[in-house]
């Protein structure tokens, strides 16, 4: 059964619409790709399924329930978290509050200071600036604490928007590891990026997105294929829908 | 000299509590409320109502009636202004405002209501040739002590991370988990509490409730949330407190031209909004949510 | 997340001029004050304040219509036309028994209505354009907080600086108009100036910048322009509406144009619907219908044997709430922010 299962999305900002006819699937475990250009439409997506903007039509089944319309507060408790575009951590808190506000969206409220101690084996660096505040940090560990917080509510699926942003190489190899660990610890990930290549090669799909349609879903296959992936992302040659 | 500076204090004290409760609620919607001089009315017209049952349930009637009405406030009013924009909020209070004017006007007529809440503080207390009122040291304690209760309420416990974190970024803070309409209800009740505070020292020195009793205090505690930086509680207390204190200190300098003591305090407010809109104490910009 | 009110369904741009959106206010307006005026002398003398009180929230209208900025400061604005027409038409030997400490120069100044009217515009528009300099440099809350800043400036210096006015008295003796049609004129002359300069190009270009903030910013600095082009036409009509204010009621003090002035002229703006010119008429009489009626009641009516008295207080209580009402549940006001239609309004495509 999909963990996730989303059919015929609209969503968009007041009268302007940005997405059109979304469409996933994700099973548990699964690590899904998004790419597509600034402006396809990917973040609206993600939005969309965190509750964070108004979807309009459509529906989105997580859990064998309908998320549809639910607020974002709720959402996360039924084990849906993101973590939003450029991170989106409190600077003018301190690390372990930022870890403590996480919890907020758990549903059993024991156990949480087992999943700090996890995220702190999983981010060793975050124990030790634990009273630091966020603001201090460098960006790789900036991504690192938003991951981390979104982790503390222990997820069923965990949503990340473009967590390559702004960091350099070496940082964003280290990130991307980090989420091959989530995956395996058994978190399904749904993962926008604007770098198509370094999505694909871990995602079991990767679906394209431009102009707020998602214009083809490759495999893992396809994404080895340069002229596929051209096609789908610039819209040269048909789409396949 | 020594009764001018604990003046100072004690109106600094008072303002500050008054911007801190402006400032809360400011936080975590944008809403500048103009309104919450109602709730400090209404605190007033609770104890002298009441007073005679005795001071400590009168106070205690003042403070759940006020924290009420802000509630009130909030669900008949604002939560419904969810998807508005400062601007459209800032007019609905101002009409709440005015609302509640009237309905007290209706209540308790338009007249002063007069009443003796804690005759005592305005006795003198004696240290050698120096005498201070009673007020101004009970009004300084109150106001130490309620600002180190929020502060602790703000800084330690759970719901006070969540206003903080709702404050600087609420779209996030749902995001986490963190219930937006607890969030908002709690900044009311808090800014009611604190609006009663207000009141009790304001209705002790007064003697008297009308129903513009609140309004001149709320617009200049609001003056001190800018100047301290709205969307900073603790530039919200400080702003109000250096505004209270500078009140009292230029009435008993500037004489004949106290007068104009307002023109200048506006002024000022004009040029930090134009220089530094993240106000003078905090270096936080305003991030109006859009 | 939205400033709803200040938004129409009109989109910009396509805002063309149209004899009915013009004539049929005016038509509305010169209609109801001939035949309310000709009741009896109090309503002749309640015609002259709602439309001093017109034309304000016009002026109102114009800035925080088109711009979308919201304003309380052109109740500033309308306490100077008032004073200043006061100080040039009051008699000058009552200013040397009342007003004495009044600037020399002032003291001897004398001219009729008319001329007055027209210096008491220039100077109001001449502090708008001073104070707009500076002020249009903010929009949203803060603009909203500065422009009451300059409200209460603007109530503190004329409420103490005697060198200029009665301080904290009233000054009296404001000579009168004489016929309800001098009001009339000067709101239809407003209703005009306020609906062309609306659909101007440059009405347009500033109301392109109010419904879409990316434009606003890509206009830069020429927003900036024409907010301050906008704001200054507001204090002018803001002053003309101060001076109509005191020749019909005979006397201007500062407290006139206080926050009541202010509440309720905002409140008329919102009610109506604040992005149009016809809203601004429709909030000013329905709120004066509602307030006549509800005054009546306060002082006691009787309905079929049964003697009915509101409380003092209740006419307030239920403008107050009308406004909230209205954000709620209609806020682009009764009007839907559309201009004047003869058509039905459900028959209208939203």
């Amino acid at each position: 059964m999909n963990l996730l299962s989303v059919r015929d999305l609209h969503a968009g900002y007041g009268k302007v619409q940005v997405l059109y006819n979304g469409h996933i699937d994700v099973e548990p475990g699964e690590l899904v790709g998004i790419v597509g250009p600034n402006g396809a439409g990917k973040s609206t997506f993600l939005g969309a399924l965190a509750g964070s903007v108004r979807a309009s039509n459509g529906s989105i089944d997580f859990d064998g329930a309908s998320i549809k319309g639910k607020n974002p507060e709720d959402i996360v408790r039924l084990g849906l978290a993101m973590v939003p575009e450029g991170r989106a951590i409190f600077t003018d808190l301190t690390v372990n509050e930022n870890l403590r506000l996480g919890l907020t969206g758990r549903r059993e409220k024991s156990g949480a200071q087992r999943a700090i101690d996890e995220v702190m084996d999983l981010f060793p660096v975050l124990t030790t600036h634990k009273n630091h505040q966020a603001g201090l940090l460098s960006g790789g560990q900036q991504q690192q604490l938003a991951i981390a917080r979104a982790l503390v509510s222990e997820p069923k699926l965990l949503l990340l928007d473009e967590p390559s942003l702004g960091l350099s190489p070496t940082v964003i190899q280290d990130v991307f590891g980090v989420l091959a660990r989530i995956q395996e610890q058994g978190t399904a990930i749904v993962v926008v990026e604007q770098r198509a290549h370094l999505v694909m090669s871990i995602a079991v799909r990767t679906l394209v997105m431009r102009e707020g349609h998602i214009r083809a879903t490759l495999s893992q296959a396809d994404a080895q294929d340069e002229a596929k992936l051209a096609a789908a992302y610039f819209g040269t040659g048909e789409d396949r829908e | 000299m020594i009764q001018t500076i604990l003046d100072a204090l004690s109106y600094g004290g008072i303002y500050g509590l008054a911007a801190l409760g402006i400032g809360l609620v400011f936080g975590v919607m944008r809403l500048v409320n103009f309104a919450h001089g109602e709730l400090i009315a209404i605190g007033a017209y609770l104890l002298i109502v009441t007073i005679d049952l005795g001071l400590p349930l009168s106070i205690l009637i003042a403070v759940t009636g006020t924290a009420i009405l802000a509630l009130l406030m909030e669900f008949g009013v604002f939560k419904r202004l969810r998807l508005a924009g400062p601007a459209v909020l800032l007019i609905a209070s101002f009409g709440v405002s005015v609302f509640l004017q009237r309905f007290y006007e209706i209540i308790f007529g338009a007249l002063p209501l007069s009443g003796q809440i804690a005759p005592w503080m305005a006795g003198v207390i004696e240290f050698g040739d120096t005498t201070i009122t009673r007020g101004s040291v009970v009004t300084i304690i109150l106001a130490l002590v309620l600002l180190s209760a929020m502060w602790f309420f703000i800084e330690k416990t759970t719901l006070g991370l969540q206003i903080r974190a709702a404050s600087s970024d609420f779209q996030t803070a749902r995001l986490l988990g963190v219930r937006s309409n607890r969030v908002i209800g709690a900044a009311f009740v808090f800014s009611g509490v604190l609006a009663a505070a207000v009141a009790f020292v304001l209705v002790t020195q007064r003697g008297s409730v009308d129903p513009l009793f609140g309004v001149n205090i709320t617009i200049l505690a609001l003056v001190g949330t800018v100047i301290g930086g709205l969307g900073s509680l603790q530039g919200a207390a400080l702003g109000g407190f250096a505004v209270g204190a500078t009140i009292s200190l230029l009435n008993s300098f500037l004489g004949n031209y106290r007068v104009y003591t307002y023109t200048w305090l506006f002024i000022l407010v004009i040029i930090v909004l134009l220089v530094r809109p993240g106000g003078l104490i905090s270096n936080k910009a305003v991030k109006e949510r859009v | 997340m939205s400033d709803d009110l200040l938004r129409s369904n009109q989109l910009p741009g396509v805002t063309r001029f149209k004899w009915q959106q013009l004539l049929g206010p005016i038509v509305v307006v010169v209609a109801l004050s001939y035949v309310v005026s000709g009741i009896s002398v109090t309503f002749t003398f309640l015609t002259e304040g709602t439309l001093a009180l017109l034309v304000m929230v016009l002026g109102l209208q114009v800035f925080i219509g088109n711009s979308g900025v919201l304003s309380f400061g052109q109740s500033a604005f309308a306490m100077v036309g008032g004073f200043a027409t006061g100080l040039l038409t009051v008699p000058v030997k009552i200013k040397e028994n009342v007003l004495d400490e009044l600037w020399e120069p002032l003291k001897a100044i004398n001219m009729g209505i008319w001329p007055s009217l027209v210096i008491a515009v220039v100077i109001g528009a001449f502090f708008a354009f001073l104070t707009g300099l500076f002020l249009m440099r903010l929009s949203g809350l803060a603009a909203g907080i500065a422009t009451f800043a300059l409200l209460m400036v603007a109530d503190n210096v004329f409420f103490n600086w005697r060198l200029i006015g009665p301080g904290p008295q009233v000054m009296p003796q404001v000579p009168k108009f004489s016929f309800v049609d001098e009001s009339i004129i000067l709101a239809v002359i407003v209703m005009v100036v306020v609906y062309l300069i609306g659909i101007s190009r440059r009405g347009r270009l500033l109301r392109a910048t109010r419904e879409d903030p990316l434009a606003a910013r890509a206009l830069g600095a020429s927003v900036w322009r024409l907010r301050v082009l906008f704001f200054t036409v507001s204090g002018g009509i803001a002053a003309l509406s101060g001076a109509m204010y005191a020749h019909h009621s005979g006397a201007v003090s500062a407290r006139d144009f206080y926050l009541g002035f202010t509440f309720t002229t905002l409140a008329m703006l919102v009610i109506g619907g604040a992005t149009s010119m016809w809203g601004a008429v429709v909030g000013t009489i329905a709120v004066t219908v509602i307030g006549q009626i509800l005054l009546e009641f306060e002082s006691g009516v009787t309905i079929g044997g049964l003697e009915i008295t509101l409380p003092n207080g209740v006419r307030g209580l239920v403008i107050a709430a009308a406004l909230v009402a209205i954000l709620i549940w209609r806020p682009k006001g009764l009007t839907g922010g559309r201009e004047f239609s003869l058509r039905l309004p459900f028959l209208s495509r939203p």
